[in-house]
């Protein structure tokens, strides 16, 4: 791999290009693809034009474009140039009013004499070194500023450099590379014009900072818990100011969530919501991002495209973000996350560029794309990270032909500084990125959020392992891949099964864990109202909440479950069970109880309550959560057995809505053979009939349910049916017995009797 | 009397309220402690209270002195100041070039109920 100098204009240009590239796929594309694919996209625009080195590929764009350059005359040389100027891709003339300046050596070269070398090699030994130390400034520098600057962003440049725009735009681009001549003016002015930039930038960023420096810490039980639960590898703070209208967070290294005061006081249940999409934009960099999107626009001021991606870069930050959390809450969470997006905009007073607002950009595009929001299908995410390589490949190399000369060019003392440039190949960057993207993207898992708090090293190869895997499995393998971080590795990979009137339920689930215990939470229409408690979104009243009674400042502090129990029939709680439960006529609601012993001696309460007439729908959910909660036991062991817990919850919940599943089957088909003997032809197994006298004898269903029980270990299951027959005695029922065998997928009677 | 202040600046003055006068850079290490704030945030801080007449320097060593008690003091509302400086030619221009306008109260409307509507 050669690494070769890219003067500015060159970087210039090609990033011109990626960003018209981006900007076209963007218009094309935007409702049917995933929303990172184009940030991922702007990212690579974004290093185009702030990498001066990149890796050299055969088939690179900029091959192309030298290709032709180098089967050109010089003449024609300076009118393709010319034409890419003034024609389609550089519509503004201030481009090119800033770009000769910056990168002046390339054009000068152009016009030097010496034909051959010319343009493609950058430098021709005379001017080249004097303009090169000019570039050295321009491109080092930024590095620099980059770490520094990053205020907000300049719309001033515009009336503060009006001066330094001195091209009229009915010039064509050839008259321009005449006007090269007198390059270091121009120079002047376009370094003049970066640093004017970067100084507003800078202003505007350590305006703002000082201000949220002042910012206090929140101290809130459910924030600190909540952070507790989703922790990163830095340390992220949650501060509260009443100096600020809308959430936002700062600082890329140790980030800090700043929400608004008046917001704490109002919507406290959109908290989550808030809290999730601050933390989407830290684990992703986005505030690095957006730095860098400042540094290129201070460098490459003069270029309308990189303005143009200034814009659609934030917006297009924004969309992939409210992506990520609408698939880690579920699409039933999109109305909330919209009316809290909109709720945002209202209180909105002024934009502040460079941070990640939570309010920000285009919110009608945004909450459109909420609304529309799906899950999107592996054959998408396919042809996304297919589109994007292909894209990287293209733009992110440079071509050899370019990368040659370089070598030559070793003796020119500038060389140094750039060899002193961090030489990561941008190619390697986007792939890693690439791979984040696709397992984010597969839609399975978001174990990368366990894996990230666990060790950024690993991260990727178990979430790839996760990638396909769904169900019962997955649980495991992301309890191990992801190692300590047990909040939030399973987060989304886990079930909450239960029977509602007879039908199974399988919902998505997040295991909650908390201070000594874990629970499954389902991901859509739940919410957090405070620590250790949650609410459904669709109806406040439904809610679910655990507490230790052992701890200190309980009720029930002291106790031991006996009398805990005594307690709780005290205040009203009748036992049903193991569950305590009461019904409060003044208000209509129905309270449980549930008591769990940890280590022998701490007892947990899980309380949940509902309205009374809701306990029939509600009752049998709020019932499955609880049977999930888990007390983790002190010591090391505890995440293991957590995990332990959870998969053997999962087998016996699968076999059940299994068996419920595989009842209800029979019922209709047994139902339909008792009318109509043929019927039930289909369903029998080979070289088994139906001994019609059976079905004639069944009068009508007898009390009671269907109960299937699986015999895995031999592949066939016994049902039995109670009914009543033309020969059962008035108050007793018959049992049908029906067994099944697995042919194929599907599985077929093989003996039918009634048993008295 | 009235004075307005935010939350950040009634922190500084409840050091005063509670410990009488004390001096900025025992501010600072209070506060430090407290909420993590650098010298520099207290100082600033500090400063904006005197500019708002809530606190008299006093020397030596930069004694600070609370001029109001905690009944008068107002909280201030978000946020003056930050408009008056950006609501000049920067904010404007910045609301042209991100695209992004403040939304009138109608179409805010509209957007809840579209949201309402679609689901």
């Amino acid at each position: 791999m050669s690494l070769v100098r890219v003067n500015l204009l060159y970087m210039s240009i090609y990033g011109g290009i990626l960003i018209l590239t981006v900007l076209f796929l963007r218009l094309l594309l935007k409702k049917r693809l995933p929303k990172r694919t184009f940030s991922i996209l702007w990212c690579m625009a974004l290093l185009r034009l702030l990498v001066p080195v990149s890796v050299d590929a055969p088939f690179s764009i900029a091959s192309v474009i030298q290709e032709r350059l180098l089967a050109d005359s010089e003449e024609s040389q300076v009118n393709l140039l010319a034409e890419l100027f003034s024609g389609g891709l550089y519509s503004g003339e201030s481009i090119v009013s800033g770009k000769n300046p910056m990168s002046g050596e390339n054009l000068v070269s152009g016009e030097n004499p010496v034909p051959g070398e010319s343009i493609v090699s950058g430098e021709s030994p005379e001017p080249g070194k004097k303009i090169m130390s000019g570039k050295n400034t321009g491109s080092e520098g930024n590095p620099g500023r980059r770490e520094t600057t990053g205020g907000s962003f300049p719309d001033r440049t515009g009336d503060g450099i009006a001066g330094s725009r001195p091209m009229e735009s009915g010039w064509s681009g050839r008259e321009l590379f005449r006007g090269l001549q007198e390059g270091d003016l121009l120079r002047k002015a376009g370094m003049t014009g970066s640093v004017i930039c970067a100084a507003i930038f800078l202003a505007l960023y350590l305006y703002c900072l000082g201000r949220f420096r002042t910012a206090l810490p929140l101290e809130d039980l459910f924030a600190e818990q909540w952070l507790e639960r989703n922790r990163l590898l830095r340390k992220v703070s949650i501060c509260q100011s009443d100096r600020i209208s809308s959430p936002l967070t700062y600082g890329v290294v140790r980030p800090v969530i700043l929400l608004p005061k008046q917001l704490l006081q109002e919507d406290r249940h959109k908290m989550e919501y808030i809290l999730q999409h601050e933390l989407v934009h830290v684990r992703r960099f986005d505030g690095a991002w957006k730095l860098a999107m400042a540094a290129a626009l201070c460098l490459h001021w003069f270029n309308p495209l990189v303005w143009m991606m200034y814009v659609f870069m934030n917006r297009d930050l924004e969309l992939s973000c409210d992506e990520e959390v609408l698939r880690i809450f579920g699409t039933k969470a999109r109305k909330g996350y919209a009316l809290t997006l909109i709720g945002m905009e209202e209180d909105r007073q002024f934009s502040m560029p460079l941070y990640s607002g939570f309010g920000k950009s285009a919110v009608e595009e945004r909450v459109g794309a909420i609304m529309r929001y799906k899950k999107k299908r592996k054959i998408t995410i396919v042809i996304a990270a297919m589109m994007v390589l292909t894209v990287g490949c293209i733009f992110a190399t440079t071509s050899r032909a370019e990368a040659d000369p370089a070598a030559g060019d070793k003796d020119l003392p500038e060389v140094g500084a750039y060899d002193a440039l961090p030489m990561d190949p941008p190619v390697g960057t986007f792939t890693g990125i690439d791979g984040l993207y696709g397992n984010t993207g597969s839609g399975a898992t978001t174990g990368m959020d366990g894996n990230a708090a666990s060790g950024a090293g690993t991260a990727m190869d178990g979430s790839a392992g996760l990638g396909t895997a769904t169900g019962a499995d997955a649980n495991g393998e992301s309890g191990s891949a992801g190692g300590t971080g047990l909040s939030a590795e399973g987060e989304n990979t886990y079930r909450l099964i239960y029977m509602k009137e007879g039908m199974p339920e399988s919902e998505p689930a997040r295991l909650m864990t908390g201070p000594g215990y874990g629970i499954l939470i389902p991901r859509e229409g739940w919410t957090a109202f405070g620590p250790d408690g949650w609410m459904s979104e669709d109806n406040h009243e439904v809610e679910l909440w655990v507490a230790n009674f052992s701890a200190e400042g309980s009720d029930y502090y002291g106790f031991d479950r006996q009398q805990i129990a005594e307690a709780l029939l005290g205040e009203g709680y009748q036992e049903e069970n193991g569950c305590y439960w009461k019904y409060e006529e003044t208000n209509d609601r129905m309270m449980w109880v549930e008591l769990r012993l940890a280590d022998d001696q701490e007892v947990w309460g899980i309380s949940y309550t509902c309205p009374g007439e809701a306990q029939e729908g509600w009752g049998v959910e709020l019932r499955a959560m609880a049977q999930t909660f888990t007390v983790i036991p002190s010591g090391s062991a505890g995440t293991d057995s957590l995990i332990e817990t959870y998969n053997a919850y999962y087998r016996e919940a699968e076999e059940r809505a299994l068996e419920a599943e595989m009842a209800r089957w029979l019922s209709s088909r047994l139902e339909a053979a008792f009318v109509d003997h043929a019927s039930i032809d289909p369903y029998l197994a080979d070289g088994y009939d139906v001994d019609t006298d059976i079905l004639d004898a069944i009068r009508e269903w007898g009390q009671g349910e269907t109960h299937v029980r699986f015999h895995p270990t031999d592949g066939h299951c016994v049902a039995s049916v109670s009914v009543k027959t033309t020969e059962s005695e008035e108050d007793s029922n018959d049992y049908l017995t029906v067994e099944l065998l697995k042919e194929g997928e599907d599985w077929k009677i093989c003996f039918m009797g009634i048993e008295k | 009397m009235d004075i307005k202040l935010f939350d950040s600046e009634l922190k500084v003055m409840g050091v005063l309220w509670k410990r009488g006068d004390t001096t900025a850079k025992q501010i600072s290490d209070i506060l430090k402690e407290e909420v993590g704030w650098n010298m520099n945030t207290t100082y600033t801080l500090i400063k904006r209270c005197i500019g708002k007449g809530a606190i008299e320097r006093r020397e030596p060593n930069f004694m600070c002195h609370a001029l109001i008690p905690r009944e008068e003091v107002q909280a201030a509302e978000t946020d003056e100041l930050i408009d008056r400086i950006f609501d000049g030619s920067a904010d404007k221009l910045f609301a042209a070039l991100i695209g992004r306008k403040k939304l009138s109260k109608e179409q805010i409307g509209k957007l809840k109920q579209l949201v309402e509507e679609s689901e």
